[in-house]
């Protein structure tokens, strides 16, 4: 806001204290509304786009903050032993704390469990595998944390053999009060009646693990010893857990920030006690932040794409209202106002449109935000899957004012340097369209500049090459080429001098990005638009260097039609126009088409991913860790001929390079049979000669783990901290607290099943002591998909649910393209940009040649040839800068898959339908964005326009 | 009143009313004009007196809101766009005071439109155009963008367009307005020349010289001819409707 008020200064001090140039910049400025409404609206653009960038951001934030409240609520930290027994010890050392920062505790008693409906005759069974028994006091919890509301809970405790359950589980299981389930927990079968159904809030809702969905279902105290007391399954299940819920002074969300402190405070209650202490509100709050900085940063990113067209844009149509003032500005100058005057004259008009467009900017963007959202949120929430984020618009003040800010300072920047450009050019000769440079030979200053430029450019690739950073590296070498033009045109034409310089700097930004890679250089969206940008630029400079002999070979197709060569004349003619516009085009489709054509190359993947992520596999199975299926009875079955049972779980990762503070993440330990029966393929076997060698030294040693590329990732971008082969981290066991610490040996292929981190059976034991009881195998059986589909129903009571592989990693996969898919749609705002652009400028072109029209009316040009005139210009824009940005796309993606960043599997292709679709479509938008100046230019009636002024 | 049925162009009580907001201007109080070919006429008068008017009612560039134009005795007005327009590309035309060529067009383009427009070869037009752009003086200019020309040059540019296609009739308004008087001479010179040639010329214009090239005046006021009479050497059939006065 200070950057506002300090960019406005000098334009406010025109407005109050030069009343000429008031004068002059608000008559200008509203005397055709129509037409600043225009010049508006094709500015506005950059804001909203900007806006609506972070209102995504906001929006992930705030709705990944939701779970603090529906999952959490007055729950900060969860202390929690296994067993039942350890329980009486820990809620006296931690029940009783009394601490101003701690304003409450409550004692639960947790068991995962697996609810089923009881169905009416002939009904069918409707089961909720990940589901939890809980036990405590209902009066104490909802006095916890000092917000009843806040707690969710209503009622008194249940009685024996009722059950209290959350909406998300009554949703599932399409129950209601009155009816009855049957609750599966080691073994027994525990049969329940729905007394109430709680709202999905704080303890009601309470939740631990990463899943959306809240299955609860309290039960009366003292039922979870009974189900254990008749227990028919082995000791080793995993144990029920004695919990103590923290609610820390302060609210929902205030309350995280003493948790540090609180933390301090637990260890020391706990002493010796074998407790976890784990921060999960402040560890949902920090993910919610950082996932909504990390989609915020992507989208601006490629929003960057839209932006620089609206740029564009908004340069164009300063030139074009410079040329329109052209008699204008020649009069005044006459009359004696200093160049200097005028200039700011006319950007302070620039400047009403910057805060005019900024100001509606903001308001589209918040539109934007929220329209994307909506779509959003039907990509994300699918039936019966409880993994993705239920997505809730919302938007920060501080998102807003940022989004206006920094629309506005693009908007004003624009407008200043094309002011100060404009009065630094000969006014007459930039508007009299003179293309031909007055001067061939540069002059020798300027040539020196160009070396200076070219010296910066050769040390500026050297700090790239040797720090190992992208932006020196890419910019550097193009500013060498640019910098010996000057010096190269002082003894060879300028033509040749600047194709050349062109076409060297359109290879290398192509080169770039290979050998970026190559070097091992991180790869970031940022990268894509500086190539973008660079790639464009020279693609651009290159084709108006040669929109002669372009334009002559197009016109010499239909050498008959005079509409078609008026037409081209136009484009042709105003280069330095054509140019601005082409590039708008280009961005645009440059980046969609990119996003595109990696889209169907990951989405071609399914047949490797399958095979990759399979290894000899073909079904995964679950079952609840309180009773898990007997995998080693299932090995015995006809059909089955390979069983690996796993242990998969999530541990806390809390030291890794550049881990800022304990992040969740899965964590599964295989067993011999794993390895044996062909574990997933490895993208990285680390030093061994083979996969199987690496996964056998993993399961030898007790500090091998293996990792995937997306370890520690969050909300699509990049990891926070980039750990590869060698490195270490530690992780600790949720409940016990235990910690063990893993060397990296290998490099799996993207791990689409959720295993995690990978270690072998005996890290496993020391890490979870009698917990490690699998819960999890993989499966090779003759018939995948029937024995997928029965595996539920006949493993009711563990849990039981099943999964194809393919399917698995489809669904990982649609995920990706879901992601995709909105992001294409979120670039295709720069569609719009372009399209808006094209109307725009089309809307001027036909206001400012409103007397030549005449003039060909006049002349016997019929009414439709002038409105086929200005379609074939516009078209042929858009023909150009489409195929620009297609081509250059095309080529970009295939160079990146020469290299092997996305795995060696990924092949080029290119998505012909798409596009095709996407080619034809902007082509199509263009043109009807064209019809309506076009259509008002044919009706220009020949005598009215032939009085005008010109 | 000469007999019309011969004659090249008729206008027959043309009345036009301009309406701007609650104002109404009578530009054209029911005008009669008859054109015979190769008449060179002058029309002259105060400025708002309704010439501009005349000749772009007359062209047919403009609507008209009583009366009727009949040209080789077809009524322009009852026409189609399209088919005036095609009319207007086969046998007239124009020249504007100023600065009304296409400008990202060079001089030879500009001159060959008119050609083009009459579905001429484009070789031919081009041959055409050159020719006639070095009989008004520019034959080293063909290439030039009007930007690149004097304000003569481009006036002597849009002379050779509207010559180009051989017209019958040359509509011009003001030829000569924004141009120095040397120069002015020589574009009326060229028109002078034409109209020997047995272009029929129609020219507005202030100027009393090039009112006196012509052999027939004819003078406004007020949206009505108030005079109307042959001077010089009169060469077509007109004749004076209103006695003249002194010359
Ligand atoms: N589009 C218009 N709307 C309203 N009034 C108009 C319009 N065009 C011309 N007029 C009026 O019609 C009258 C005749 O105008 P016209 O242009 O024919 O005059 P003129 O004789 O050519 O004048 P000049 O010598 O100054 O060019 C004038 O009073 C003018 O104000
Ligand atoms: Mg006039």
């Amino acid at each position: 806001m200070i950057v506002v008020a300090v960019l406005s200064l000098p334009f406010l001090f025109v407005l109050a204290r030069k009343p000429i140039l008031r004068r002059l910049a608000l008559r200008n400025a509203t005397r055709r509304p129509r037409e600043t409404a225009l010049v508006v609206l094709g500015s506005l653009l950059g804001t909203a786009i900007m806006t609506g960038s972070f209102v995504v951001g906001d929006t992930f934030n705030s709705s990944i903050r939701r779970t603090a409240y529906t999952q959490l609520g007055p729950v900060d930290e969860i202390v929690s032993v296994n067993g039942l027994s350890a329980g009486p010890a820990l809620v006296a050392r931690v029940a009783n704390v009394r601490d101003p920062n701690v304003d409450g505790t409550l004692p639960l008693v947790a068991t995962s469990a697996s609810v089923a409906s009881i169905p009416a005759p002939g009904g069918p069974v409707r089961a909720a595998p990940k589901s939890q028994l809980l036990e405590t006091d209902f009066a104490a919890a909802r006095d916890f944390g000092g917000d009843p509301h806040a707690t969710g809970i209503t009622g008194s405790t249940p009685a024996a053999g009722e059950a209290v359950i959350g909406i998300d589980l009554a949703r599932a299981l399409r129950l209601g009060v009155g009816q009855s389930i049957d609750a599966f927990a080691y073994g027994a079968t525990v049969p329940l009646r729905v007394t109430r159904v709680l709202p999905k809030l704080g303890v009601a809702g309470y939740w631990r693990g990463d899943e959306t969905a809240s299955n609860n279902v309290f039960v009366a105290p003292g039922t979870i010893a009974g189900i254990l007391g008749r227990s028919t399954t082995r000791p080793a299940a995993v144990p029920p857990q004695s919990i103590v819920l923290v609610s820390n002074a302060g609210g929902v969300e205030g309350g995280a920030r003493l948790t540090g402190v609180v933390n301090k405070l637990l260890g020391e209650r706990l002493g010796g006690l074998a407790a976890s202490v784990n921060d999960r509100k402040a560890a949902v709050l920090d993910r919610a932040d950082r996932s909504g900085r990390s989609l915020s940063r992507l989208y601006t990113s490629l929003g960057a794409f839209a932006v620089l067209a609206g740029i564009l844009l908004l340069v164009n149509i300063f030139f074009m209202l410079a040329d329109e003032r052209k008699s204008e500005l020649g009069m005044l100058r006459a009359v004696g106002l200093k160049r200097a005057s005028l200039i700011g004259a006319f950007a302070t008009e620039g400047w009403c449109y910057a805060v005019l467009s900024a100001i509606a900017g903001t308001f589209v963007g918040l539109g934007l935000g929220r329209a994307l959202m909506a779509a959003a949120a039907k990509l994300f929430s699918r039936p019966g899957d409880d993994s993705g984020i239920a997505l809730h618009f919302a938007f920060k003040w501080a998102s807003v004012q940022r989004g206006f800010v920094v629309g506005f300072v693009i908007a004003i920047v624009t407008v200043l340097l094309t002011s100060i450009w404009l009065s630094r050019f000969n006014i007459i000769q930039a508007i009299r369209d003179i293309t031909e440079p007055r001067r061939h030979r540069p002059r020798r200053r300027s040539s020196y500049v160009g070396l200076g430029g070219a010296a910066v450019g050769l040390a500026l690739t050297t700090v790239g090459a040797t720090s190992l950073s992208f932006l020196p590296l890419m910019l550097g070498p193009v500013l060498v080429f640019v910098g010996v033009g000057p010096m190269l045109a002082r003894n060879m034409p300028r033509p040749v001098v600047n194709t050349l310089i062109a076409a060297i700097v359109l290879a290398w930004s192509v080169a770039a990005v290979p050998v970026a890679i190559a070097l091992n250089i991180n790869i970031d969206v940022l990268l894509f638009v500086v190539q973008g940008l660079v790639l464009v630029g020279a693609a651009v400079v290159l084709t108006a260097q040669h929109q002669q002999s372009i334009g002559h070979a197009v016109s010499r197709f239909a050498k008959k039609s005079l509409a078609l060569r008026l037409g081209l004349a136009y484009p042709l003619a105003r280069r330095f126009r054509t140019s601005m516009t082409l590039g708008m085009f280009a961005l645009v489709v440059f980046i969609l088409v990119l996003v595109s054509v990696f889209s169907a190359m990951f989405s071609g993947q399914i047949g490797t991913f399958t095979a990759d992520a399979s290894g000899g596999f073909d079904v995964v199975v679950e079952s609840n860790p309180s009773s898990p299926v007997a995998f080693d009875a299932l090995a015995r079955e006809p059909g089955v001929r390979a069983v690996a049972p796993l242990v998969t779980t999530n541990v806390e990762v809390v030291a890794a390079a550049g881990l800022s503070r304990p992040r969740e993440w899965g964590a599964t330990s295989f067993d011999a049979r794993f390895v044996e029966h062909g574990a997933p393929k490895l993208d990285d076997a680390g030093g061994y000669p083979t996969d199987a060698a690496a996964y056998r030294a993993v399961l030898a040693s007790t500090d091998l783990a293996i990792i995937d590329a997306s370890f520690l990732a969050s909300g699509g971008g990049p990891p926070d901290s980039a750990i590869g082969l060698g490195d270490r981290f530690t992780v600790e066991d949720e409940t016990s607290g235990a910690r063990h610490t893993f060397t990296v040996a290998a490099i799996s292929t993207p791990d689409v099943a959720d295993n995690g981190i990978v270690f072998g059976a005996a890290a496993g034991r020391s890490l979870f002591g009698t917990r490690a009881v699998p819960n999890r195998a993989y499966l090779d059986v003759s018939h995948p998909q029937q024995f997928a589909d029965a595996f539920a129903g006949r493993f009711l009571a563990h849990g039981g649910k099943a999964e194809t592989l393919r399917r698995v990693v489809q669904s990982a996969l649609s995920q990706q393209q879901q992601f995709f898919l909105l992001m294409r749609t979120y670039l295709a705002l720069g569609l719009v940009v372009g399209i808006a652009g094209i109307g725009v400028i089309m809307v001027r072109a036909v206001r400012e040649r409103r007397r030549q029209v005449g003039v060909l009316r006049a002349l016997g040009f019929q009414a439709k040839a002038v409105r086929a005139a200005f379609v074939v210009e516009s078209a042929f824009v858009a023909v150009e800068g489409v195929l620009i940005g297609t081509v250059l796309a095309l080529v970009c993606a295939w160079s990146i898959t020469l290299t092997d960043a996305f795995g060696s599997a990924l092949s080029f292709r290119i998505p012909f339908g798409a596009i095709g679709a996407l080619v034809l479509g902007t082509f199509v938008c263009a043109l009807l964005a064209t019809a309506a100046p076009a259509r008002s230019a044919s009706r220009i009636r020949p005598a009215v326009a032939l009085r005008l002024a010109d | 009143m000469t007999d019309p049925t011969d004659a090249l162009l008729v206008a027959d009580c043309v009345r036009k009313t301009y309406h701007t907001g609650a104002e109404e201007v009578e530009a054209l109080r029911d005008v009669d004009l008859v054109v015979h070919d190769g008449e060179f006429i002058s029309i002259m008068g105060p400025s708002g007196s309704g010439k501009t008017t005349l000749l772009n009612c007359c062209s047919g560039l403009d609507e008209i809101d009583g009366g009727r134009v009949l040209l080789d005795g077809v009524d322009l007005h009852s026409l189609s766009d399209a088919k005036r327009t095609a009319n207007r590309a086969a046998s007239m035309g124009f020249i504007f005071q100023a600065y009304n060529l296409i400008p990202v067009f060079s001089a030879v383009e500009n001159a060959e439109l008119p050609l083009l427009l009459a579905g001429i070869d484009a070789r031919e037009a081009r041959r055409r155009a050159a020719e006639t752009l070095e009989r008004v003086g520019l034959a080293g200019r063909l290439k030039h963008r009007p930007a690149e020309l004097s304000g003569g040059e481009q006036q002597r540019v849009t002379v050779a367009r509207a010559l180009a296609g051989r017209p019958r009739v040359v509509w011009a308004d003001e030829p000569t307005g924004a141009l120095d008087s040397e120069t002015a001479e020589q574009v009326m010179q060229l028109l002078r020349e034409l109209n020997g040639d047995g272009l029929t010329l129609i020219v507005v214009t202030h100027d009393e010289g090039v009112g006196a090239s012509a052999n027939r005046a004819i003078k406004m006021r007020d949206g009505r001819i108030v005079n109307d009479e042959l001077v010089g050497g009169a060469v077509g059939g007109a004749m004076t409707s209103t006695p003249a006065p002194t010359l």
